[in-house]
This record gives structure tokens, sequence and C-alpha cells, in this order.
């Protein structure tokens, strides 16, 4: 009954709801939020025995890996889906209330949220319940892939085909667009924590030493790359070793990044070529011509562009600031939410 | 990088603070990066895994042959990054001078025809149409009886004299009960103008009251209501009296122990056997 008045003080909210990173973009404003998906809870001792959560976002990440015994920093989301279902509504929760100046009315918006093309039902039933629990009156659900293709400004209602490859957090999703809907899409459970992970690995194998997750992602991010490069780059780390049980430093370089990633990034390089084999021939000849687009934070690894190139021989582009792209696509399917039927998902 | 710095300075010079490149201005300058390096537009092609006639497209500032502004900012960049020079001026100019930005449709234009056989939206609601308007008339005619019934029932009802005056008139001729003579003082008065006035008021009094005479055989109750509801009668009659009542017909009648009961209206005997339910009648008579 109260609709209409609801959608006078509630914004209607796009959210990328990522395994490391939640966007969202309110209508009419843009994106207003960026942070981790992380969580850190406080088990408080004492008379009172509860679980508070301490900290979302920044603040709760920069405790990853630092917190006490009573305190433990989680991440919500695995491999793109709910991995702790109350804690997911909790920090979503936080996050609306955040971005919502109003007090006196309680934020009850209609929500579009990303979901990974090759999650199965139940998981997207957890994500809509989970959305409907941190207090949205309607929630539709947008594949990932259709969602990117949007923010990286491709034709997709165009009687051609686009294809996106959106490396996140916890998956890659390879997707053909074309005539506003997905052709074929594949989704593979790599991403920038499975290459933290085999950063980490390569590590404790060649070096014995133990490094955390958050300074597997700072080699990620400052040497990592995909393809050898012209020129080699060295940082110098500090981790546990394994053997004196001490803090030692020591330097690594990014020739053995590149092969600490070797298996992730095949796995990749495999979701990529067999999109293209399962493409029909009138778009595999669009995509020959324009290439694919790369999004996602996985596209800022150093030359997977042109490892991509080089295994597929098709021209692949990065996408402008690629770390939004989805959250910009579905802030516009938001935008033309009440005329749109064909680019959301079903559960 | 001494490549890199000439690139900056040509840009620079190519540049006013108010006005960007070209397109055959940023064209010019991959060209020109591009022989410096000693590459050759298959070269660049085959690097970039692009058809040769799109490097020159780009080289030559056609965009038009290339798929669309998405992808010519990704081309130009990975271009610009192959030349090793600063790519903005060169998207800043593709930005102004290129094709438009403003995003193409998002979803596919539809003549939104529904297939035969499942358009059931519209027929409902004609239904639902045709309901009320049905439901409007029925409540409106409901309102104008009941109101045209308030309106005139303290009067008379005009269409109800005429018919009743030879009703009147002609019953009693028929039956020589009691009003007999009555009515033969009233048939001739048409006839004979000489008639004395009170004849033709009696008449008028006759029309508008009906006589009632009841001579039980056995006691029982009656209640007699006339036309404006008001009750004219409601007691026992012993067995053996007669009463006489008259008032405004019709007459409403409720008569228990019914068996023994004889009924005179205006000088006939009603029978009273078809209205009695249960040794109760409730009839009336007009």
């Amino acid at each position: 009954m109260f609709g209409f008045l609801n959608s006078y003080f509630s914004n209607d909210l796009a959210i990328d709801l990522g395994t490391a990173n939640t966007l969202i973009y309110v209508r009419g404003k843009g994106i207003v939020l960026d942070e981790p998906s992380v969580v850190a809870i406080r088990h408080e001792g004492g008379p009172t025995v509860k679980k508070t959560i301490l900290a979302v976002g920044i603040e709760a990440k920069r405790m990853l890996g630092r917190a006490p015994g009573n305190i433990s920093a989680i991440r919500p989301m695995k491999d793109g889906v709910i991995a702790d279902f109350t804690i997911t509504e909790q920090m979503l929760k936080y996050f609306i209330r955040k971005i919502h100046e109003s007090r006196l009315f309680s934020p009850n918006p209609r929500i579009i949220i990303c979901v990974p093309v090759g999650s199965t039902q139940v998981e997207r039933r957890a994500i809509r319940e989970s959305a409907i629990g941190a207090g949205a009156r309607q929630v539709y659900l947008i594949e990932e892939p259709m969602a990117a293709a949007i923010g990286a400004d491709l034709p997709v209602a165009d009687a051609t085909g686009s294809m996106v490859v959106d490396v996140g957090g916890g998956t890659t999703e390879v997707g053909v667009i074309s005539l506003g809907g997905i052709v074929y899409a594949k989704s593979e459970r790599v991403g920038g924590d499975k290459f933290d992970q085999a950063i980490i690995d390569y590590i404790r194998r060649n070096y014995g030493m133990q490094i955390s997750e958050p300074t597997a992602e700072l080699i990620k991010k400052k040497i990592g790359s995909a393809f050898p490069g012209s020129e080699v780059l060295e940082l110098e780390i500090t981790g546990r070793n394994l053997a004196e049980g001490l803090p030692r430093k020591f330097t690594i370089s990014s020739n053995e990044i590149l092969e600490a990633l070797t298996e992730p990034l095949n796995a990749i390089v495999g979701a990529v070529k067999s999109a293209l084999e399962q493409t029909p021939p009138e778009l595999g000849a669009d995509i020959a011509e324009k290439g694919m687009v790369l999004t996602g934070g996985g596209a800022l690894l150093r030359d997977l562009d042109r490892l991509l190139m080089e295994e597929t021989g098709l021209p692949v582009i990065v996408a402008e600031d690629p770390l939004t792209c989805v959250a910009r696509g579905s802030g516009r399917a938001l935008e033309e939410m009440d005329k749109l039927g064909n680019v959301f998902a079903n559960e | 990088m001494t490549q890199q710095s000439d690139h900056t300075e040509k840009i620079a010079q190519l540049t006013t603070p108010a006005s960007t490149l070209s397109l055959q201005a940023v064209g010019h300058l991959l060209v020109e990066a591009r022989e410096n390096m000693g590459l050759s537009v298959d070269e660049v092609a085959s690097r970039l895994r692009l058809m040769p006639r799109q490097v020159q497209a780009l080289e030559s500032g056609n965009v038009d042959a290339l798929p669309g502004p998405a992808f010519v900012r990704g081309f130009l960049r990975n271009y610009a990054k192959l030349l090793q020079i600063d790519v903005e001026p060169l998207l800043e100019a593709c930005r102004v001078h290129g094709p438009e930005l403003s995003p193409g449709q998002i979803s596919l234009h539809s003549e939104n025809i529904l297939i035969a056989g499942r358009e059931r939206k519209g027929w409902t609601i004609y239904l639902a149409a045709i309901v009320i308007v049905i439901l409007a008339l029925v409540a409106w005619f409901a309102y104008m009886d009941f109101a045209s019934e308030k309106s005139t029932s303290p009067q008379p009802d005009p269409a109800t004299i005429p018919h009743e005056l030879p009703d009147t008139a002609v019953a009693p001729q028929s039956l020589d009960v009691l009003p007999a003579p009555l009515a033969e003082g009233v048939l001739p008065a048409p006839a004979v103008p000489a008639a004395p006035q009170g004849a033709v008021a009696e008449p008028a009094v006759a029309a508008n009251t009906a006589k009632l005479v009841l001579t039980p055989t056995q006691t029982s109750w009656v209640s007699v209501t006339d036309r404006d509801g008001k009750e004219l009668f409601n007691r026992n009659v012993l067995t053996g009296s007669s009463e006489t009542i008259s008032g405004t017909p019709p007459l409403k009648l409720v008569i228990g122990n019914a068996a023994g009961m004889q009924l005179t209206f205006n000088g006939s005997t009603v029978d009273l056997a078809p209205h009695i339910r249960g040794n109760v009648a409730r009839l009336t008579l007009e």
C-alpha cells in the first residue's frame, strides 16, 4: 500500500556483492560505496556472552590476519556465492544503512544484485533471501557477465556477438552476449583469491616460508604478471620461516610469481577457449573482429590481456575502470529497470 | 624512453590548451610512432591480433570502419601500449571527435505483440467493466423504485382511481349483496344529469374505501392492515358475532383459525382455501 511512498524515501540500489569487494550503485547518484567484503566479529566474554559485529569493510579488512583470539575477521562470500548467510545479511544491512542518510525511515529499497552465472538455485535463493533480510522490498537478480558487458559499454542489444571475460575475486565468468541475452556463459571458480592462494603455496613450497593472504595480495598487485614480460620486477617481503619459526625477509621476482600463477591462469584460459568452442560460428566471427573484453579486478593483473591474446589469437581489450564494470552495468540496468525485461535472470 | 618524450613533445605541439587532437592527427601520431619503431602495418596487425584493415582504419582516423566506441578505445589503448606512447591524449581525441560514446540500448527493442490465444488480460478487463455497468444499472433502478414509492405513497395513486371506479361500480351489479342498491344509483348517474350531487360524491368515497365483513363460525384472530400500513383491526372475533371493517384497499389480512371464518369483501364472498397455510391465511384484497 505504501509502495509508492517508499520509492520517495528509499533509493533503488544495484549491488555487486563480490567475493573480494562489495560495490553499491544508487539510482541517480552512481557508485557510492566500494568496500571489501569483510566482517570482523567480536566474541564477548563476561556476563554478556554474545557475538557482536566489530567492523565491516575497510576497517575489518585491516584486521584480517592480525586479530586476537576473541576477534575473527571473516569473508562471508566465497567463490562468488554466500558462505555465511547470517554474516552476509548483516554486512548488506550495514552497507545499506551506511548509504542512507535519512535515519527517520528504515531503508526499504528495490535491489538489483549480481549473481555468478554458474550459481545454483540454492545459492541464488540465498543471495535473494539475504538481500530481503537486509531490508530490500524487492530483489532482482542479474547475471554477472551481462552486467559486466553493459558496464563495459558493449553493444549488448545489437545483433552482434560480444564476449566478456570477468575475472573477479572468486569466479571468472565468460559470457557471449547477443540480442540482449546470454548465448553462452561459463563460470570457473578461479579468481583473485585463487591467485593469492597459489602464491602462498608456491612460496611455502619453494622458500619454506609462510606468508599471509594480505601479503600474497600485495605481491600479486605489485609484481604479479600473466605473461613473461621484458622487465623483471622484484619485491622484498617478510614471512615466517617454517623451519626456524622466525620472521625472515626475502626477495621474490615477477618470473617466480608468473610460475606460481600458471595453474589458475590455465584454468581461465581453458574457460575462455571452451567458451569459444561452444560459440555458434556466426557469433564467433563477430568476436574475432571485435575481440573479447576483460573486466573485473583480475583484468588488472599485468599482461593478462597479452596471455589471452597469445592463447586465443584474438584481440583482447581491457575495459575502462574494470573494477567497477559490473557495478556500473547493474547500475544501468537499475536506471532502466522499468523498461527492461530480458536482462534479468530467473532464480 | 626517448621515443616517448619525443611524442609527448609532438602532442604538446599539436594540442593547444583549448582544443584536442583531431582523429586524423591521432592517426598521424600512430603512423609516425610505428615507423619510428620500424614496424609495418602487417606486423602491428599480427601483434595486436587485429586485421590489417582495422589498423589502417585506426591510422586514418576512420573510426566508422571499426566495431564501436568501446572497441575503438580498447584498440587504441593496445596500440599505444605496443608503441609505448601516452594514450590519454589519443583517448581524449576519441572522446571529443569520435563516435558518440552515449551508451547504446541495453535491451532488445521489442514490438511487444502477444501471440494470439494468450491475451487474457484485455478480456478480463472488458468483463469486469460490463459487470460493473450492470451492477450500476441495477442499483440505479432499485433506487428509482424506492424513491418513487416514497414520493407517491401518501397521495392516492392516480392510475388506480379510474381503474377502480368501474370495478367497484360493476362488481355490486353482478352480485346482489349489500351495496347493490347503491350501485344501481351510481350506474344511471351519467345517463341522468339530474341525479343528486350526493350520489356522485358517494362512489368517490366508495372507490377509496373497501368494506370487509367477517362472520366467523369459530372464534378466530384477525389482523387487517390498509394500504398505508395502518392497522385497522387486530383482535379475536367471537363465534356468532360479525365485524365490518372499511379501509383503503389493498387490505392485508392475516387470519388465524382460518377454517372457521367466512369473509365478504365488497359484497362478494372470498374463498380462503387457496391462502391457508397451517390454519393461517395470509392474503391481500384489492
